[in-house]
């Protein structure tokens, strides 16, 4: 059973504890794709956190299109392969600008970051 | 004379339903409860689910038994209706008991304070109603009260003013798709009291035994309320039929006692979904 923990006594903030959990469990497949999340008072009920707290993260992880909200009916891991092709170039696109984003902070031209990410690809 | 008499009966019969819900809960019934819902209650568990087992029977017959002293009483002591003194269905405070034990059953549910065990640590599984108490029983109740409220609005468009009973039934319908949509959510969303454990299973069936309790008084109401709504509407077209729908109310009060009492369910932690 996939399990998610919130430690009070941490100095990272319990919505970035939660999030960094569910987005871990998300990008490694241990929660499916459509699988559906705990609803917002539940899992602030077991967590012992505000819901405000848990609407954030949900927030945050839909902002990475790692989850889904479908109003009444819940939140669910986001299906990406069943995306239209359009939305999911779009996903794409957005990843490899923050990757690129990202190595140029880390002072690598893109093309370096290119060849570095066609390497880890081999 | 025969007035006081008959609100003496009415206060017997009321103090007598509370007696019930008041008795403390056996070892048998706690058996009882373990067998139904496939869990083992140790000897050190008895007596925390006794407490929560005593504690919302009691929210229950109390509220049943003031829905009978307020339907009965006035209308035994001829203070509504004198033409009807012996009628207890005088409505709409004739059906107070039937609301009561719909409106206590959830609040059994809603009023429980819940703590975790060991906080900080949640499963990432939706829990949902029907993992507690079939959908079946569910619909059992949730159809009729949306047939009664279709036919109430039949009935205030119609121009023929005899269609349109009491809007008792479609309170009644109000309240039964109030009690299996928001009480069973508040019941699957209620805090768990372990991610895994020993009360891990003990959790799961309080959560189907309160359920099934909301679920059976919901099923009564919701037959209630399509009988009293569809009542106006047979007497015009086939008086015979009020005889059939009077034996189904029969029919939906044993469904109640049976979900509330009997049926079993294997109440288990739910698995990973997904849509």
């Amino acid at each position: 059973m996939i399990t998610a923990t919130v430690d009070e006594s941490s100095p990272v903030p319990p919505f970035e504890q939660l999030r960094s959990q569910l987005a871990g469990a998300i990008r490694s497949g241990a929660l499916a794709p459509s699988t559906r999340l705990p609803t917002v008072r539940q899992l602030a009920g077991d967590l012992g956190i505000a819901p405000n707290t848990v609407a954030r993260a949900y927030k945050a992880l839909e902002g990475e299109n790692l989850v889904r909200a479908r109003g009444r009916r819940g939140t669910v891991v986001t299906d990406v392969a069943a995306l239209p092709t359009g939305r999911r170039q779009a996903l794409v696109a957005d990843a490899v600008r923050r990757y690129l984003a990202e190595v140029e902070r880390l002072g690598v031209t893109t093309e370096e970051a290119i060849e570095m990410a066609r390497a880890a690809a081999r | 004379m025969g007035d006081v008499v008959q609100a003496i009966v009415v206060l017997v019969v009321a103090a007598f339903v509370m007696g019930l819900g008041s008795r403390p809960v056996g070892r048998r019934q706690i058996e009882h409860f373990g067998a139904r819902f496939g869990v083992v209650v140790s000897g050190e568990d008895g007596s925390f689910v006794a407490a929560r087992l005593h504690r919302s029977r009691v929210l229950r017959s109390s509220a049943v038994a003031l829905g009978i002293v307020v339907g009965g009483l006035p209308a035994y002591m001829n203070l509504i209706d004198p033409g009807r003194a012996g009628d207890f269905a005088v409505e709409p405070l004739g059906y107070a008991w039937l609301f009561g034990a719909v409106l206590a059953a959830v609040a059994a549910e809603i009023l429980v304070v819940q703590r975790p065990v060991r906080g900080g640590e949640a499963a990432l599984v939706e829990r949902r109603p029907e993992h507690y108490v079939s959908s079946r029983w569910v619909r059992t109740a949730a159809v009729p009260a949306g047939a009664a409220l279709l036919l109430f609005g039949v009935a205030v468009v119609s121009t023929d003013a005899e269609l349109l009973g009491p809007s008792t039934g479609a309170t009644g319908a109000l309240v039964t798709l109030w009690a299996v949509t928001a009480g069973l959510r508040r019941i699957a969303e209620r805090p768990r009291l372990e991610v895994a454990g020993r009360l891990e299973g003990l959790d799961d069936a309080l959560r189907a035994h309160g359920a099934h309790h909301v679920v059976g008084a919901a099923v009564m109401l919701g037959a209630m309320s399509l009988l009293l709504t569809a009542a106006p509407v047979l007497n015009e077209a086939a008086p015979a039929l009020n005889l059939v729908t009077g034996l189904l109310a029969y029919a939906a009060l044993g469904i109640w006692y049976a979900l509330a009492r009997n049926v079993p369910w294997r109440a288990r932690a739910p698995e990973g979904s997904t849509t």
